[in-house]
């Protein structure tokens, strides 16, 4: 009687959507593979098939198994990063573990395992984090799949770990002492790219921590960590790869360069913008049939999208996409486990970083950071990781009453 | 518990506004500009073909072709492909398509260049192995007579509009109306054929029949060119027509140029010189007084004008004969061309009814034949006429006409009076064989009486039969015709020494004319007179015409052709 009674707390809505966004999504990416290579819609449908598979039995495994695994499952997904790298000497890339059939990407793979670790490291402290020790351990675990995925190199998907990092810390609760200890920093590091903003900046900083009065030791090392990097910033910044530096260039000012990088933004705002309330119609988007849209079918989805089903079709999958975040917000407030509600916490940053950072390339907003959209791009290892952290999700929620 | 609540609620109200922020966004891109965005999209992925129409072709009165197309192969480079584009440019400079330098700079600078239009012969294997380097289909107008109808054809330039002559006259005709087609374009260059855009065909152009003789039109070039060796002179018209409907069957003038290859000729040469050059005619024009004069009853025909001893003054100047003739009848002025009696005979005429009569001939305006550049001639305004110009003017100098009014002039005599407007197109055929338009004859006025025609044919004949025309005699046909000896007037003002244009203008047969023809000489060598230098060359195309089919048994049906010989030492002066 209770185990049935149980099914109602399985959120029937957060499944609808997914499916939703993921059946769109499957049609957008027949669209886009049309002029490349077809059997890729056949292969997304295979790994749409596996990841619904996988969130369904997820919503029925005990959560001690995935509490207990969490250190585990990281372990072997940085050991999965490090594996590439010796691997495979051929090509410059160095992203992918060659199956027969499936290139299996380990950067996915280490989300889910960094979303489990962070979650168990905190979920094991009580209160919330005031003391910057305290962050050593969040900032190392966090650091390891960074700095792999940077060098492999892929800027975009590094991003998404300290992302997670930041989501997760936020729902814990942080003191507003060490939020200024990572929130300077990164602002240091966006000004330092002009000697005379970060100049600005440090002033600014100086001010507020003379009037915000934590002591000296406090105010010191916040300035020592925001010098140390407004000044390495700029040597970094001349060590990068030129593609990377022309991403970030061409993301101020994409009109410079209308054949490099800045195309691939332009061709996705023509796209976008051509596609007007209606849309050109499926198949019809001139842009992605004729190769304009670089990534058509993985990075730039979203673009075709945009051409093909034009604002309507846009806004009903950000709103389902909202409707999804919002879902999982609603789990998270009925959840009793501080776990679960970490764990939530972490797989809501994980859509919500990757939905803003992907479309908001597509409409140049933000860089480009070549990372998916989850649940449309084509793509295994990102299709499956996103219908796991779903069923994840629907776990909590199953069992939203246990401690 | 209660911090966090606060916080969760917090976290959708900002997770609301950043989806809001994206909605305002694509909504800016996508309804705001989206015309802008549409444009850009249609522009770099839609590309326009014009598709040429086929160019009308051009066909003699007996359906043979005189400019047609041909289908040809163009070289071209998409230098962005080219990968070593310095030995590109060596490799193609070595096999003669430019020097180095300007092969590589053309390859340098540009997306897109010909290397060598309408290439003669295809290009060697190493050549078309370089990528970026293409054959392409192209076309050229081709006229497979080249010289033969150079400047009464024209040409059209490399992007197939008509520049000169009945290329130029009907360019809109024959060149028909391009048509188009949309294809979709990837960036890196691959079209596609576009699935919604309209594709409209083209309009073929128009063929045209035209009414010149390209047999005749040929006799009369290798004669010409003959006569202008022998005589070393600058140039020569000579100009065929029917009398009786006023179709023009030969045009040509020498030196030409080949209209295939229209740049490696004198642009001079691409004039057609017989409706653009004006010259003054000389004695040929003594018609105009001769007509006058009958029409207006001034003079019977055997009426005796004195030329005393050939000289005679007006103003200051003496005005002479070539040879003393005494006292001449009216039929014995045109024969011997009496320039003192021309003189006095206009002077009977009076200024103001000359004037009429050169009107009424068709000198001082255009004949409208339908050709670019056509002049019309001076003739002047008899108010402002000296008693001296006025003089000249009776035998045919200080008047400038062209070749073509000349000629037509002829024809109102030979046609028993009226003036007919030029013929030189005969039909226009639409794409598809139906007949547009066929022409007829046009009468522009009549100018004569019959009567006056008539004796003024008898007294043609006499010049031809025993006067300065005897040269242009041909047996067991009645031939009438009149001899000019030109001086040539010098840019500015006064004459050329020694330069003249020499002339004979004639028809045959008399009693039903059907051909007639112009020759004009331009400075001869040696002997100059148009009775020495046209006359024959007259003849000999009179002759070589009557021989051909079409004309033989309409001119004279018991006809055999006899080579008259000329007495060498027999000279024929004509003024």
């Amino acid at each position: 009687m209770i185990e049935k009674d149980r099914f109602r707390f399985i959120d029937k809505q957060l499944i609808l959507f997914t499916l939703l966004i993921s059946a769109i999504g499957l049609l957008v990416i027949y669209s886009a593979t049309q002029t490349i290579n077809h059997s890729l819609f056949y292969k997304q449908i295979i790994w749409v098939t596996i990841g619904m598979f996988f969130m369904f039995v997820i919503i029925f495994i005990p959560r001690k198994f995935l509490y207990t695994f969490s250190y585990w499952i990281y372990i072997t997904s940085v050991i999965l990063l490090i594996l590439p790298l010796f691997l495979d000497h051929s090509s410059q890339a160095k992203r992918w573990i060659d199956f027969y059939f499936f290139q299996f990407q380990p950067s996915e793979f280490a989300k889910l395992g960094l979303i489990l670790a962070l979650v168990a490291l905190f979920s094991s402290k009580k209160e919330s984090i005031s003391h910057p020790g305290e962050l050593v351990l969040p900032f190392v675990i966090t650091l390891i799949p960074f700095l792999l995925v940077l060098i492999e190199p892929d800027l975009g998907t590094a991003s998404v770990y300290p992302a997670i990092l930041i989501f997760i810390l936020f729902v814990k609760g942080i003191r507003l002492k060490l939020v200024l200890f990572i929130l300077t920093p990164f602002l240091s590091f966006l000004t330092a790219f002009h000697w005379f903003s970060w100049f600005v900046f440090i002033i600014i900083l100086i001010i507020f921590l003379s009037l915000y009065r934590q002591g000296f030791v406090y105010s010191f090392s916040l300035f020592a960590a925001n010098s140390l990097v407004g000044t390495v910033t700029p040597i970094v910044w001349k060590h990068l790869k030129p593609y990377q530096q022309q991403r970030i260039l061409s993301f101020i000012n994409p009109g410079a360069d209308p054949r490099g990088a800045g195309w691939h933004i332009l061709q996705s705002k023509i796209a976008i913008g051509s596609g007007g309330i209606w849309g050109k119609g499926f198949l019809q988007g001139t842009q992605n049939k004729l190769f304009f849209l670089p990534e058509q079918h993985t990075d730039f989805i979203f673009s075709v999208l945009g051409e093909e089903w034009g604002f309507i079709g846009v806004f009903i999958v950000l709103s389902l996409f909202l409707l999804l975040i919002i879902r999982i917000i609603i789990i998270m407030r009925s959840t009793r486990s501080e776990w679960g509600i970490l764990l939530l916490s972490g797989i809501a940053g994980y859509f919500i970083f990757q939905i803003l950072l992907n479309i908001g390339m597509c409409i140049n907003i933000l860089p480009i950071a070549g990372i998916p959209l989850p649940l449309m791009s084509y793509g295994g290892s990102q299709t499956i990781l996103s219908f796991i952290l779903v069923g994840i999700a629907l776990n909590i929620g199953y069992n939203r009453y246990e401690y | 518990m209660k911090g966090k609540g606060i916080k969760k609620g917090m976290v959708i109200v900002l997770l609301i506004s950043v989806w809001g922020f994206f909605f305002l966004r694509l909504g800016h891109i996508q309804i705001f500009r989206n015309g802008y965005y549409s444009k850009k999209s249609h522009k770099q992925s839609v590309k326009k073909i014009i598709v040429h129409p086929e160019r009308g072709k051009i066909f003699d009165r007996n359906g043979k072709l005189i400019a047609t197309n041909i289908k040809t192969k163009t070289l071209v480079a998409f230098p962005r492909k080219i990968k070593d584009k310095k030995k590109t440019a060596l490799i193609l400079s070595e096999h003669g398509y430019g020097s180095f330098d300007n092969v590589y700079r053309g390859i340098k600078r540009n997306n897109f260049i010909y290397l060598k239009r309408n290439l003669e012969k295809n290009p060697p294997k190493e050549i078309k192995e370089i990528e970026g380097i293409e054959l392409l289909q192209d076309r050229k107008r081709f006229y497979p007579y080249g010289i033969l109808c150079s400047s009464l054809i024209g040409f059209v330039g490399t992007e197939y509009s008509g520049l000169e002559g009945l290329e130029f006259e009907f360019d809109s005709l024959l060149g028909g109306k391009p048509g188009w087609s949309y294809l979709q374009k990837s960036p890196s260059g691959v079209l596609y054929p576009h699935p919604a855009l309209q594709v409209k065909s083209p309009k073929s152009g128009k063929d045209i029949v035209l009414t010149i003789d390209v047999d005749i039109q040929s006799i009369v070039l290798s004669e010409l060119e003959k006569v202008l060796d022998d005589t070393s002179a600058k140039g020569g018209i000579v100009i065929v027509i029917n009398p009786k409907t006023g179709e023009i069957l030969a045009m040509v003038n020498l030196p030409g140029y080949d209209p295939n290859h229209p740049l490696q000729y004198d642009k001079k040469l691409w004039i057609n010189r017989s409706i653009s050059e004006l010259f003054e005619p000389g004695s040929t024009f003594k018609i105009v007084a001769a007509t006058a004069a009958i029409e207006e009853k001034v003079f019977k025909l055997n009426d005796v004008v004195e030329t005393g001893e050939g000289v005679t003054i007006v103003g200051r100047v003496k005005i002479k004969d070539a040879e003393k003739h005494g006292p001449l009848t009216f039929v014995e002025f045109v024969q011997h061309s009496s320039n003192v009696a021309a003189v006095k005979i206009a002077k009977k005429i009076g200024k103001n009814k000359f004037y009429c009569y050169e009107r009424s001939f068709g000198f001082g305006a255009r004949t409208k034949i339908g050709l670019p550049g056509e002049e019309k001639g001076y003739i002047g305004n008899p108010i402002h006429w000296t008693p001296l110009k006025f003089a000249t003017m009776s035998f045919g100098q200080g008047v400038s006409v062209t070749a073509l009014q000349l000629v037509f002039a002829y024809s109102a005599i030979a046609n028993d009076g009226f003036l007919l407007k030029p013929l030189l197109v005969r039909s226009i055929i639409s794409s598809k064989g139906d007949t547009l338009y066929t022409s007829t004859s046009c009468m522009v006025r009549k100018v004569m009486k019959e009567e006056t025609a008539h004796i003024l044919k008898k007294i043609l004949v006499g010049v031809v039969n025993c006067g300065t025309g005897r040269f242009a005699k041909i047996d067991g046909i009645e031939i009438a015709g009149k001899t000019g000896t030109a001086e040539k007037s010098k840019p500015v003002i006064g004459y050329e020494k020694g330069e003249y244009i020499a002339s004979f203008i004639g028809f045959l047969p008399v009693q039903d004319p059907q051909l007639l023809i112009g020759v004009f000489i331009d400075e001869p060598k040696g002997l100059y007179w148009g009775g020495y230098v046209a006359a024959p060359l007259f003849r000999k195309v009179a002759q070589r015409i009557i021989c051909l089919e079409d004309y033989n048994n309409k001119v004279v049906s018991d006809f055999i052709v006899k080579s008259t010989k000329m007495e060498p030492n027999e000279t024929i002066k004509d003024n």
